[in-house]
């Protein structure tokens, strides 16, 4: 099932600075929520995105319960060399989700 | 006719409910929110003073749903190693914790920006803080007035 | 005010009211307007772009169990209907359906649960599960851009005239007083998105 979305562009010029949008879905359950009964709903949250482009992180986010459900994070990285970006979300309760994306330079 | 924002204010009213039982359970809610903040913020940047200029953060100025409200922040640097951004954070006064979001960046990011989707849990200002290479911090903020509030919602289960 | 003026001017009251009810009744095809057009302008953002668009993960979802095996024969729907793409094209958009097996209209969550039910024998999917919304979510996707447009026939327009009724009519309730018309313009939901 679709755990996250990348989208950025499969070939980019050396040194061009280029856009990546990325999407997991998450209800980012606050902890401030109640139930029926008045019970408090646990916080289950991302608690921080990465991304790793050729074994180097490249731009590192720590997130809290006021982002919104399903994270929308949107940024900036130069396109240096052709090969991998490595993105990772991790949060509470183990959870933990890795999406791989090949960028072509020249 | 009713237009959808006034239909919208009257459900935020019987939204708001809680919130106000909220304040007589905790009379110093709004003073205890805006000392949180202040404290992350000192966390943030200790005793440095920080500038008014180079960030701009931008959010809609009246917002229908504070659950999921567009937040984009952009700093102006030559992002080289010499000067650039090092982190941004973003803070609000009302929402019951402070911190919203922190992106650590480098060089490599060519342009200091961060786009996302916040909650917010009330009318009020946000503030997003912008530390440099050299040390130094800058911010700006925005007020945005919430119509209906997150993190006030009734329990679904 | 002279009776005959009072007369005249209720007349006409009558009369808008009836040409008013009418024409709310009735937008021509050509001039109903997509809801698009009547969402805050962050939601159009959202709308706009498939990469922030969090609808997008339930529509990879559903593509994902579009292709999956259900039920003691291990049946997915692609098998009898292939590539959605080319079979699901223009079926939402069509729905509300008659079902002649039902004798009544069906929305496409219930025809979806039909299919799973008689075609895969597997147990139907709750609304608002996540299956579901995918599920739906990926059909209705394929419908993009086309105009909403279920068959108004003989068959459909009794429950057409009872669904105007609803509408119409105002309601006793604390989560929403008002007619559904007073807070949309009418129905006028004209392409799928």
């Amino acid at each position: 099932m679709a755990r996250a979305v990348v989208t950025l562009p499969a070939q980019a010029k050396r040194g061009e600075i280029i856009e990546i949008k990325t999407l997991a879905q998450h209800a980012m359950e606050t902890g401030f929520r109640r139930t029926q009964t008045g019970d408090l709903i646990p916080r289950d949250i991302i608690r921080r995105f990465t991304c790793i482009y050729n074994g180097t992180e490249v731009y590192r986010v720590d997130l809290h319960p006021a982002i919104a459900a399903n994270p929308l994070i949107a940024f900036n990285t130069v396109a240096t060399e052709s090969g991998t970006l490595t993105f990772q979300w991790v949060g509470d309760n183990g959870y933990t989700v890795t999406e791989i994306a090949s960028i072509r330079v020249e | 006719m009713i237009t959808r924002r006034e239909f919208l204010v009257l459900t935020a009213a019987s939204v708001a409910v809680p919130a106000a039982v909220n304040a007589q359970v905790d009379p110093n809610l709004a003073a205890n929110r805006k000392a949180a903040f202040q404290s992350a913020l000192l966390k943030l940047v200790g005793d440095a003073k920080v500038q008014r200029g180079r960030v701009k953060l931008q959010l809609p100025p009246l917002i229908d749903n504070g659950n999921s409200v567009p937040l984009s922040v952009a700093v102006e640097s030559p992002m080289t190693d010499a000067d650039h951004v090092k982190a941004i954070h973003v803070l609000t006064e009302k929402n019951p914790l402070p911190d919203v979001v922190s992106v650590r960046l480098s060089p490599r990011a060519g342009r200091a920006s961060l786009a996302t989707r916040v909650r917010l849990a009330d009318t009020q200002t946000v503030t997003a803080i912008a530390q440099m290479s050299d040390g130094s911090f800058w911010s700006d903020s925005a007020e945005v007035v919430v119509t209906l509030s997150a993190c006030l919602e009734e329990g679904l289960i | 005010m002279s009776l005959r003026t009072g007369v005249r001017s209720l007349a006409w009251a009558a009369a808008c009211a009836l040409l008013a009810n009418s024409w709310a009744a009735e937008i021509p095809l050509g001039e109903r307007r997509s809801g698009y057009e009547l969402m805050a302008r962050e939601t159009r953002a959202i709308q706009d772009d498939d990469a922030t668009n969090p609808g997008m993960l339930w529509v990879l979802d559903g593509e994902a169990l579009w292709n999956r095996k259900a039920g003691p024969a291990g049946r997915a729907c692609a098998d009898c209907h292939g590539d959605a793409r080319a079979s699901m094209k223009g079926v939402a958009a069509r729905h509300p359906a008659f079902d002649p097996a039902r004798g009544r209209p069906v929305n496409l969550e219930q025809r979806i649960n039909a299919c799973r039910a008689e075609r895969q024998k597997a147990a139907p999917l709750a609304y608002e599960s996540k299956e579901l919304l995918a599920l739906t979510a990926y059909v209705a996707r394929q419908s993009r851009g086309l105009p909403i447009e279920p068959a108004i026939d003989a068959r459909t327009r009794p429950f057409l005239e009872a669904g105007r009724e609803t509408f119409n009519r105002r309601r006793a309730s604390s989560t929403c007083p008002a007619p559904c018309a007073t807070t949309t313009t009418g129905g006028s939901t004209s392409r799928a998105a």
